[in-house]
């Protein structure tokens, strides 16, 4: 009988002991281990990336010409009113300078544009994260910071040989310092619930009394250079309640997030310039 | 334990994996999440001897691991735990019945999507509307997946058992 008990516990004994020898394991055979199924399923998500591509690169072979002429006719006049806005840039970008040589000011943070495809997205409960098509190859560096046309998206969590993955402002888990556009005291931001078929939220904290923000009349909320992660001024989204706090001292709030951040498909990491000096980098295509 | 078999035992799983992600990053639009960890555990458990059954379990668990924000070791030990559970009462499931075996990754699935809110939500942070809603998506998807994937194992099963077969036969 005590025989026939062991073997129906054997499969349990085994387990036990695999989990115990998994738990005194070192830690870089951890990380290697983690780096490597990682690099091993890789291929899968490029793979199923690039075949997205292909499908819907044929779904737009099969537009008219018409529609593409009109497509072409309104590029074209974006491409006339950016041409106008990279103008402007460049004589503000030429005044700072200018002027931090004057003032003796350090100068700003300056990035690198890094363009990437996104090949997989994954937001569940506890996490929302993508993974981008460019990794340690394009010098991309853990901890930089990622925007596109909305706003801030998040920053690299990891960066893998050909990908790394972005943890998105709206994973619970996010934190960081923005302010009231026009204002300059810091608040804190973080990303929230994510209600299934609602767009993304996030909530702010330690809001200063003074600023009233309701759905009617909301309040943008942009990034505010505190910490060094992100530059000022870009996009976090919009305050559109605030009340005040359990601590009577500051308010809290809900932030409504750009809808497409659960539908990006292109993103843009800023590789800092420092990181992009150090390491070097392949040419992107 | 046969390497072919672990490896024919595997390919399914990093396929099924594929379509996991595939499901999730169409679904992310819609804020909605597919979790199929009962038809990773489910047929294996059934059908395959303990020794590979759970060795293609750790494997897969570790795959999914190195693609998720959790303690490296938290899928492949749950699989582990849920396979070990599932071959122990094998003998009392039909294996060849299509609805058993859908009724058994349904069970599967919701037994290890609770047993991933307690870890990686211990204080209730994850909204319960939204796992609700993770959960009922789960559970429509696995339903309707889990007959092909039964399938698709049991061929790779015949096509190892044969291979191993023929090549026995060769050796005498």
């Amino acid at each position: 009988m005590p025989s026939r008990r062991f073997d129906q516990a054997r499969p349990f004994l085994t387990l036990g002991i695999l989990v115990a020898g998994w738990l005194i394991m070192p830690g870089a055979v951890k990380s290697f281990l983690r780096a490597s199924f990682f690099e091993l399923t890789a291929p899968v998500t490029l793979a199923a990336s690039k075949v997205r591509d292909l499908q819907d690169f044929w779904a737009l072979r099969s537009h008219s010409k018409t529609e593409l002429i009109e497509a072409g006719r309104d590029q074209a006049r974006i491409n006339a009113s950016y041409e106008v806005a990279v103008q402007q840039t460049t004589e503000l970008k030429a005044e700072i300078a200018r002027l931090e040589t004057l003032l003796r000011l350090p100068s700003r943070d300056q990035y690198r544009l890094e363009h990437a495809r996104v090949a997989r997205r994954d937001f569940s409960a506890w996490w929302q994260r993508i993974v981008i098509r460019k990794g340690r190859d394009h010098g991309i560096p853990v901890g930089a910071p990622a925007v596109f046309s909305g706003g801030v998206v998040g920053r690299v969590a990891e960066v893998h040989a050909m990908t790394a993955v972005v943890e998105l402002i709206t994973s619970p888990g996010v934190r960081l310092a923005g302010v009231v556009e026009g204002d300059s005291r810091p608040i804190s931001f973080q990303g929230g619930s994510n209600p299934a078929f609602a767009p993304p939220t996030g909530i702010v904290e330690l809001m200063p009394l003074d600023i009233i923000a309701s759905p009617t009349s909301p309040k943008r909320l942009v990034t505010s250079g505190y910490g060094g992660v992100f530059p000022p001024g870009l996009t976090l989204g919009t305050i559109v309640r605030a009340e005040l706090g359990s601590d009577g001292l500051h308010k809290s709030g809900e932030v409504r997030l750009d809808e497409r951040l659960g539908s990006l498909t292109e993103i843009t990491v800023l590789v800092p310039l420092e990181v992009d000096a150090a390491a070097p980098v392949r040419s992107s295509p | 334990m046969n390497l072919r078999r672990l490896a024919l035992l595997c390919a399914p799983l990093l396929l099924l994996w594929g379509i996991q992600t595939e499901v999730n990053h169409v679904l992310s639009s819609h804020q909605l999440f597919f979790f199929s960890g009962g038809l990773f555990v489910a047929f294996i458990a059934l059908t395959q001897p303990f020794g590979a059954g759970l060795a293609a379990m750790l494997i897969a668990g570790l795959a999914c691991d190195a693609n998720a924000p959790v303690a490296f070791g938290t899928h492949a030990a749950l699989f582990g735990l849920a396979h070990n559970i599932v071959h122990r009462m094998r003998d009392r499931i039909p294996k060849d019945d299509a609805v058993a075996g859908t009724l058994l990754a349904l069970f599967t699935n919701f037994g290890l999507f609770l047993a991933f809110v307690a870890i990686l939500s211990p204080g209730g942070a994850a909204p319960l509307p939204r796992l609700a809603a993770d959960l009922v998506c789960s559970q429509v998807l696995v339903a309707l997946a889990a007959p092909w994937f039964a399938a698709l194992q049991s061929c790779c099963i015949t096509l190892v058992e044969t291979a191993l077969a023929l090549r026995a036969e060769r050796l005498r």
